[in-house]
């Protein structure tokens, strides 16, 4: 249960999100918390529904449309950057003016219609910033939408890393699982700075916006210390092999995904998971005209050496 | 001040024209009056000094151009502008049976608002219907933004509970 300031706080900077405000960084925190916590999931329900409600009731859902229309020639204005029309080219209506000033406001809303067209997704209002928050958060859903680490599969991580543990001595074992296919190797002794007693378990799915699994790969690396990992090949992406960069440390790890090969061609992300929490989304970017979101999942699996 | 930027405008410009059509109450004259605000905004830019945050000072233009659309139409006196009412906008070109057929709830919904205390209602007209953020709000209405938002809650509060004593069968 939230206390009441941890609410306040809340709703401001949810409404923020709803006035568009939010860099990309609170956008995502905000987007995160609120995938994730059913309260706050809760709270933003009932803001949107709030403002939408009310501002129907107002007569706002009408007037959207003389809204986006006027705001064209506004928008026009500074994008041109050039002389801006007197304002008695938009001078109230119905008042008495020159024919003129007629031929100039006709002029202005002919003008007010091309630009409209043109900046159609400019002219997005917030009359629909609600829908497209929901939309995301649907979105987002579903492409966290990873389901918990089983018994077996801790159990079958367990005995993998006994294996590969039983390596050279005070060396630090790492594993990829990826598609049908594993590969192991040890830490450069110089980064091995920790006792490698624990085992942490990143977990990486690479989905669509509609949760379709793209590419998913894990990788075993000990904790204790700060583990660096660099390795090419662990999957593919639409044919482009995957490249995953990996810093880990007690709490945390920082973790890189690149895919593809050609410098113009190759996209990724970068970002934190802490050990312990939920999957996140580290980020998206397009490959071949489909939009991968690519998650990440931390679990510590405490004292699993044996 | 650095001018503003395309992406400022496209934040602002809808948040002063719901203010408009609150005073208005119609939406061809809301934006007129919009539009004028920003016109005069553009070429007295130079004198924004960023003292205040600039949809304040938007916020001040806008007043202005409406207090003379007020004159030339000879609706209603300057005196008599209701910063924060919340009214029913209707397009002149509205059928009239849709404005008929508003519905029940709608009307409730405006009731429910217009009964808020008058302190609450401004922040929540500020916020909710305008699309301030709560901190512009603030600056508007000259409070701190911790009252903001404790107003605004309350006003969320009381509308849900008015149109649930009203309407107990859409729960």
């Amino acid at each position: 249960m939230m206390d009441d300031d941890t609410r306040l706080d809340l709703e401001e900077r949810l409404h923020a999100l709803l006035c568009d405000e939010p860099d990309s960084d609170e956008r995502r925190a905000l987007l995160a918390l609120v995938s994730g916590d059913d309260e706050a999931r809760q709270l933003l329900h009932e803001m949107i529904q709030a403002q939408t409600q009310a501002r129907a009731a107002c007569g706002h859902d009408e007037a959207a449309r003389v809204l986006r229309a006027s705001m064209g020639p506004i928008l026009s204005a500074i994008r041109a950057g050039g002389p801006l029309p007197t304002a008695g080219q938009v001078a109230g209506r119905g008042v008495r003016v020159s024919r003129r000033r007629r031929r100039a406001r006709w002029a202005l809303r002919v003008a007010a219609a091309i630009v409209v067209l043109a900046s159609v997704s400019v002219a997005v209002t917030a009359v629909w910033t609600g829908r497209r928050i929901e939309a995301k958060l649907a979105e987002m859903e579903q492409a966290l939408n990873m389901p918990q680490v089983s018994a077996a599969e801790v159990d079958s991580y367990r005995q993998i890393w006994q294996h590969v543990g039983e390596g050279p001595a005070r060396s630090r074992p790492w594993v990829l699982l990826g598609e049908g296919a594993g590969r192991f190797g040890y830490v450069p002794t110089a980064d091995g700075a920790g006792s490698g007693a624990d085992l942490l378990l990143l977990r990486c799915r690479m989905v669509t916006a509609t949760g379709h699994i793209l590419e998913t790969f894990n990788v075993l690396v000990p904790t204790g210390g700060r583990t660096r990992l660099s390795l090419p090949d662990v999957g593919r992406l639409k044919g482009h092999p995957i490249h995953c960069e990996v810093a880990a440390a007690d709490a945390c790890a920082t973790v890189a995904v690149m895919v593809g090969t050609e410098p113009a061609t190759t996209a990724g992300v970068k970002g934190r998971v802490m050990t312990g929490e939920g999957p996140v989304e580290l980020g998206q970017f397009r490959m071949d005209g489909d939009r991968v979101h690519v998650v990440f999942q931390a679990v510590g699996l405490g004292g699993s050496i044996g | 001040m650095e001018r503003a930027t395309q992406a400022q405008i496209a934040k602002w410009y809808p948040r002063l024209f719901r203010t408009a059509l609150r005073l208005t109450r119609n939406p061809e004259d809301a934006a007129d009056v919009t539009q004028q605000t920003f016109y005069k905004a553009f070429r007295s830019w130079d004198m924004f000094d960023g003292s205040v945050l600039p949809t304040t000072w938007l916020h001040q233009i806008l007043l202005n151009c409406v207090r003379d659309w007020y004159r030339r139409r000879s609706v209603r006196s300057a005196e008599t502008l209701d910063e924060w009412a919340v009214t029913v906008a209707a397009s002149r070109d509205a059928d009239p049976a849709e404005t008929v057929e508003r519905s029940e709830q709608a009307d409730r919904l405006v009731d429910a608002m217009n009964n808020l205390p008058t302190l609450v209602k401004q922040a929540f007209a500020a916020t909710v219907l305008d699309g301030y953020t709560y901190q512009e709000a603030a600056e508007l209405l000259g409070l701190p933004i911790g009252t903001v938002a404790s107003r605004v809650h309350q006003a969320r509060r009381r509308l849900t509970e008015a149109m649930r004593q009203a309407f107990p069968e859409t729960e």
